[in-house]
């Protein structure tokens, strides 16, 4: 009922009034003819009052003249009314043309791009190869050739597996699902020889495959080799190739030096506080606000944004930003000597996370403070043997035959 | 009470009797509301009295500020303080 109440106040509807001696014969004719009445209502014994809608009043008169009944209107409504009344209104109409004309402009654009589904590479990264292949806000609808949109990104970014693109409205929804990028692994039956990843002090060395090189104590440099993998052949003359594998623990240095922090920042509000409103159409911004300069030294601002659309689907490039600002204190405290060496200490050990860690030496200089962490950890380093009877050993660098 | 051959038929099927029979079906909400499905005609209509003729009776309407909300050519709705329903 309430859809057909609607319907018929777009379409405009009549209140008219029946007079004669017998309106219910007006009502039953009207009823059997298909035209609908409603909100019928006895005024006095003669009259009687009923909505019809505009198709329907039309079509009223050669039934008041069978039923000898006199129909007057009462009241207009419904828009047909409003539009015959606002007809000469020129600018009012061409504003309600601009009005459908933009809403129907705007909807054929791109105006926002949502990617989902990295995790590892910047949504930036992705939106920006995209805008390379042509796809941006502010793209039309029907130049957005999607297959090559998705070739471009597949060929430009190497670390995703699948992008898909949707367009929905004006929401091009992009989905992608990150590449594992596999690990350099040498194949077990490479030549390899195994050298030190660090410097350091040899504190176990299992040669499970080649020739271990270095015994426990020996002081190695970064790169020296280790576990040779090119071992002199038991019969006769020449040499053989191994894959070298083993275990080298090592205890190692690493000094870390980091400031010392003197004095904290302490931020508090004040409990004054400002607020800014603006739209934003495409790019130019709009105050609602012309005076609204933020005079305060310190201050944290905390914005909304709110993107304007139909649906969910049709994003317009319009967008709703209340900004409050809050203002700040500032004061400086100075932190005692044991909290801010405790406070460096802190980020010194962020450097050395996940190390197995022996010992660790503290030397305050000055404003700083030099850290040196003893650890114990795998300088495995494998590095391909390049040969020359071979072409696909080439691949590292170092690890010469000697 | 006695029943003509084709209730019982219709009882046994179990299909809507105002479709089959062609009898007035009359829904009532509390003493406000009334629909009259499958009426013929209105005979007289006043704000504390409608006469509606059906198929084979006259179903009377009596209450105060009594309205047809809507009329189609199957059925009228009625609103208003509806206080008697007679059958004629």
């Amino acid at each position: 009922m309430l859809l057909i109440r609607l319907l018929n106040l777009i379409k405009g509807c009549v209140t008219i009034v029946v007079e004669g001696a017998f309106p219910e014969r007006f009502l039953n004719i009207c009823a059997r003819r298909g035209i609908y009445l409603w909100n019928v209502k006895r005024q006095d014994s003669l009259r009687v009052s009923a909505n019809v809608s505009i198709k329907g009043f039309k079509m009223l008169r050669p039934i008041a003249k069978k039923t000898h009944c006199r129909v007057y209107i009462k009241k207009r409504s419904g828009m047909p009314f409003h539009l015959h009344k606002h007809r000469k209104r020129k600018l009012f109409a061409a504003g309600m043309l601009f009005f459908v004309a933009a809403l129907f402009v705007l909807t054929r654009f791109i105006w926002v791009i949502d990617v989902a589904g990295n995790n590892d590479i910047a949504a930036e990264q992705i939106t920006n190869v995209l805008f390379e292949a042509g796809l941006r806000p502010g793209t039309p609808n029907s130049k957005v050739d999607i297959l090559y949109l998705q070739n471009f990104a597949m060929t430009k970014l190497e670390k995703i597996a699948w992008i898909g693109i949707n367009i929905k409205g004006t929401t091009a929804f992009v989905e992608i699902k990150e590449r594992i990028l596999k690990p350099e692994i040498f194949q077990k039956d490479t030549p390899c020889n195994i050298v030190a990843k660090n410097d350091g002090v040899i504190e176990l060395i299992d040669a499970v495959n080649g020739n271990r090189l270095v015994n426990a104590g020996d002081v190695v440099s970064k790169g020296q080799l280790l576990i040779s993998g090119v071992i002199d052949s038991q019969i006769g003359e020449g040499v053989r190739y191994l894959h070298a594998d083993g275990e080298v623990l090592a205890t190692t240095w690493r000094e870390i030096s980091v400031d010392i922090p003197q004095f904290e920042e302490i931020r508090t509000r004040t409990g004054r506080s400002k607020s800014k409103h603006g739209l934003k159409i495409f790019n130019f911004y709009v105050n609602f606000f012309l005076n609204d300069r933020i005079s305060y030294a310190n201050y944290d601002r905390i914005s909304y944004v709110k993107n304007f659309s139909i649906g969910k689907s049709f994003a317009l490039p319009v967008s709703f930003h209340y900004d409050n600002y809050y203002e700040i204190d500032v004061t400086q405290r100075e932190y005692d000597k044991t909290e801010a060496i405790a406070l460096a200490e802190g980020e010194a050990f962020e450097h050395v996370k996940g190390l197995q860690i022996k010992n660790s030496y503290k030397l305050v200089e000055g404003n700083k403070l030099k850290m040196t962490y003893e650890c114990l950890e795998n300088i495995v380093e494998k590095k391909a043997i390049l040969r020359e009877d071979a072409k696909d050993g080439g691949e590292g660098s170092g690890g010469g035959i000697d | 009470m006695g029943k003509t051959r084709r209730e019982k038929i219709m009882e046994m099927l179990e299909m809507p009797k105002e479709v089959i029979l062609d009898i007035p079906k009359l829904t009532v909400y509390n003493d406000n509301q009334l629909t009259v499905e499958n009426y013929s005609g209105i005979l007289e209509y006043g704000e504390q009295y409608i006469r509606l003729k059906t198929p084979d009776k006259t179903i009377i309407v009596s209450g105060n500020n009594l309205e047809l909300r809507t009329i189609t050519d199957v059925d009228v709705l009625i609103e208003g303080k509806v206080e008697k329903i007679e059958y004629e």
